[in-house]
């Protein structure tokens, strides 16, 4: 993109908010304290602009010339490029940001796939996560997480909207939410796809029980995903794990936790500790010369044995 | 009237709020974004270059946004009369303290809160005064107990939108007072050159007058009296223009201003005179 730029001061009349901007929710309490900002220090940093005939289109800075706008200020601090292609224009705005400021992930969402429709014309194929992380600047999570949002049947990308509206605070079926629920689901479909009859009845009710609180926190949606796995990992039965998870996804009170905890958590819980003692035993086994002489290190093997030799004679 | 240039979340509520404005008032459709005047240091979302005020609604999450909380003084110093309402949707995520906090402190500045209940359906809960005739809350501390009732009474007429009618309000607080005055002046065997008698009507200008002549009380207090009846009279009446309505708000505001002035200074006036205070 090799472009001319100018910096100017631009009225705020003559420009036009770019129809591609990913951005789509402006929270009032972010824009309120940009608001205060502007008027206390005016704007320090210059909005992005192309032209195009007699007036300008946004490339960056939409929340800032909005408020120039709701100030009353006449003129607005410009950096003035040539007309970028409609994939740079995207682009451009992709970069700007995931170099400043972190977009909502369902912001970015909307227009991957415009991005990814675009990259696929220039590289003749689809572009992989790699290629796309190169071109906007996103990391490989961000793309990955923004897919996994974009899937989602309309009903419940609505829920997201209508919650990204209000202040962070107050939101609670957020995106992180809706990422944490997916992903999970996601792994009980591969691993035991029968639990699922209907995946957006069963999100239906998982959103409720969040509501109610019978599930207090969004991380326990990955317990599903250890449910899930449990055949696999923990030699729980197949039948079992199923019905468990038929059971977190039917109409009633009961909790991810409280289903884990009385199905597979004891063999996870096992499954930890064996493996902490398999570690712990490695790192005694390779004890450096020096450590060994460690007064610190020394004092603790004496207290493990101890407390070995007491656990065994127990066991006798 | 295109409202595409308000962000996503305030078209709807704009668009109600336009509704029932435009019926209430009986207006035109609103202009979106349009500045009022190159001094004034907001652009409400839609606004209506009304006679004699300018009426400016902002589309917003709540009833008192911050935004306009900050622009609030800045507006004011323009002097020009310019009402603001605040439309936000009945339905918003504050808690019921929050929401009632703004509702107060919008009613305290004089800003009027249009709730939208569903799409084309909403409520002017409180119409809001123009800003240039905003007043504080009075400091009710500062007056005798017997005042307080009265002043309050006159200030919420003022504030909720009947601005002339809270100064007419004080206004006859004053008049009684000063009738008093003059009925304890004239049994002390005072005002011989004035017709005035005591509970029959008399033209209060003439009274004052009568009061400045024979020097009843304190002279720089009776002309504050004398400049008060002049700026009541003109408060009363309706502006025909923007430029009539500044002038015309500016004197509201300041009678109102003066008749408390004159309620504080009174009683003390008249005991230094060795007149009773009564109301």
């Amino acid at each position: 993109m090799e472009n001319q730029v100018r910096l100017k001061r631009i009225p705020v009349d003559s420009i036009k908010p770019n129809p591609e901007n990913p951005r789509i929710v402006f929270r009032q309490e972010e824009m309120d304290s940009l608001l205060i900002s502007i008027k206390k220090y005016g704007v320090q940093v210059p909005i992005t602009v192309y032209e195009e005939g007699n007036h300008y289109i946004l490339i960056d800075g939409e929340r800032r010339w909005r408020t120039c706008i709701k100030l009353n200020l006449p003129l607005i601090p410009a950096i003035i490029q040539d007309k970028p292609s409609e994939l740079d224009n995207l682009l451009m705005m992709f970069n700007i940001h995931s170099l400043r400021e972190q977009w909502d992930y369902f912001t970015i969402a909307n227009k991957l796939t415009r991005i990814d429709e675009l990259l696929k014309k220039k590289y003749g194929h689809i572009p992989n996560e790699a290629e796309l992380s190169e071109e906007t600047g996103l990391s490989r999570g961000t793309i990955r997480r923004c897919k996994l949002l974009i899937s989602l049947p309309d009903k419940f990308k609505n829920i997201i909207l209508q919650e990204l509206r209000k202040p962070k605070a107050k939101q609670k079926l957020t995106e992180d939410f809706f990422l944490e629920m997916e992903q999970n689901l996601r792994t009980v479909k591969n691993n035991l796809p029968e639990a699922i009859d209907d995946i957006d009845e069963v999100r239906d009710i998982l959103i409720t029980k969040f509501q109610r609180d019978i599930i207090k926190n969004m991380v326990d949606f990955r317990k599903l995903g250890k449910i899930a796995t449990a055949p696999n990992n923990v030699d729980f039965k197949r039948s079992a794990a199923i019905s468990a998870l038929r059971k977190v996804f039917s109409n009633n009170d009961a909790s991810i936790e409280e289903v884990y905890d009385s199905t597979v958590g004891n063999l996870y819980g096992e499954k930890r500790l064996i493996s902490t003692f398999s570690n712990t035993l490695y790192y005694i086994e390779h004890l450096g010369e020096d450590e060994k002489s460690e007064d610190e290190i020394i004092k603790l093997l004496k207290d493990i044995k101890k407390a070995i030799e007491r656990i065994l004679k127990e066991a006798d | 009237m295109d409202i595409t240039g308000l962000l996503p979340h305030q078209q709807g509520i704009a668009r109600t709020a336009n509704l029932v404005i435009k019926t209430r008032y009986n207006f035109r459709d609103a202009m979106v974004l349009e500045p009022i005047n190159p001094k004034v240091p907001w652009r409400p979302s839609l606004l209506w270059k009304a006679s004699p005020e300018f009426v400016g609604c902002e589309a917003s999450d709540r009833p008192f946004p911050r935004s306009i909380k900050e622009v609030f003084s800045d507006i004011a110093a323009t002097g020009l009369p310019i009402r603001i309402i605040v439309a936000y949707p009945k339905d918003n995520i504050l808690s019921a303290k929050d929401y009632q906090d703004d509702l107060k402190e919008a009613k305290k500045l004089g800003v009027g809160y249009l709730s939208v209940t569903d799409i084309n359906d909403g409520e002017l809960e409180y119409e809001g005064i123009s800003i240039s005739l905003h007043l504080p809350p009075p400091e009710f501390s500062k007056y005798r107990r017997c005042l307080v009732r009265g002043i309050n009474d006159a200030y919420s007429l003022y504030m909720n939108g009947n601005p002339s009618h809270g100064v007419q309000e004080l206004g006859q607080i004053v008049e009684q007072i000063i009738n008093n005055l003059a009925g304890q002046a004239k049994a002390k065997g005072k005002l011989t050159k004035s017709n005035f008698i005591p509970a029959k009507y008399y033209k209060f200008a003439k009274l004052v007058e009568d009061l400045l002549a024979e020097r009843v009380i304190d002279m720089a207090t009776l002309g504050k009296c004398r400049g008060f009846v002049d700026d009541r009279n003109i408060s009363s009446h309706k502006p025909k223009s923007r430029k009539a309505a500044a002038n015309s708000y500016r004197k509201t505001r300041n009678c109102f201003l003066l008749g408390l002035e004159l309620l504080e200074e009174l009683p003390g006036k008249f005991e230094s005179k060795g007149y009773k205070f009564k109301l």
